[in-house]
């Protein structure tokens, strides 16, 4: 038996009063909702108190409330996931691909005399930093896109242990 | 109206066009890529959040 634990302001519980208040009929701000859901889930010690937190209410519903929001943060994350990969393979591989083939076609036409000079080095230059430019741009969104899988998968798993949670609260007590 | 043009100029347009649709959607990936910035402070939302209604579900402190 425990007693009655007094939580401290935080994400976690930030989360719980939201839910607790969606499920009441009060509007809470999309993005505020998002921001904190974000904070909770990539946050160790907030996951701990968010379960912590959903074992000690009152109210069954909560745990239900709360794994219901988590699960939606996480389809919302696999779709922005979904996009940030389509720009990658449709957009970032070809700038990438079309950046070699002029840096090819340079150095070919300087070799075969076709273009000479200063206007061969400015050529063979130009193509060369578009291809790092193209590389370095397509590192920068496949980051994006493993942070947001990773996300998606954190949002998920502390759906399943928020539902654990709430049964442990119910019958446990 | 192509005869007139010499191998030179064909071949250096092509590379420039070719360099300049890479560094459009390049410089299009990243503008994605970009982190958005937080419409919020964090801890503005945290302490705004509406705990009274956990007033019989959760026990939460009134203090920060």
């Amino acid at each position: 038996m425990k007693g009655p634990l007094k939580f401290k302001r935080r994400p976690a519980t930030a989360l719980v009063a939201m839910a607790n208040s969606l499920s009441m009929g009060d509007a809470v701000p999309g993005d505020d909702l998002g921001q904190i859901i974000g904070a909770v889930v990539t946050d160790r010690a907030e996951r701990a108190a968010l379960l912590a937190a959903i074992r000690a209410s009152n109210d069954p519903d909560c745990g239900l409330a709360v794994a219901d929001l988590l699960t939606a943060f996480a389809v919302e994350a696999a779709e922005a996931e979904a996009q940030a990969s389509d720009a990658d393979q449709v957009i970032g591989q070809w700038a990438q691909r079309l950046a070699a083939g002029a840096l090819l076609a340079s150095f070919g036409a300087a070799i075969a005399g076709t273009v000479t000079g200063g206007l061969a080095f400015g050529l063979t230059l130009l193509s060369f930093s578009g291809f790092v430019f193209a590389t370095a741009s397509r590192i920068g969104g496949r980051v994006k896109m493993r942070h947001r899988a990773q996300e998606r998968e954190s949002a998920d798993t502390l759906a399943r242990h928020v539902l654990e949670a709430g049964k442990l609260g119910a019958d446990g007590k | 109206m192509f005869e007139a043009m010499g191998l030179e100029t064909v071949i250096v347009s092509t590379i420039i066009g070719a360099c300049a649709l890479s560094f459009g959607a390049s410089a299009y990936l990243f503008m994605r890529a970009r982190p958005a910035p937080e419409a919020k402070d964090l801890d503005k939302i945290v302490k705004n959040a509406p705990y009274h209604r956990l007033h019989n579900v959760l026990k939460v402190e009134a203090g920060s």
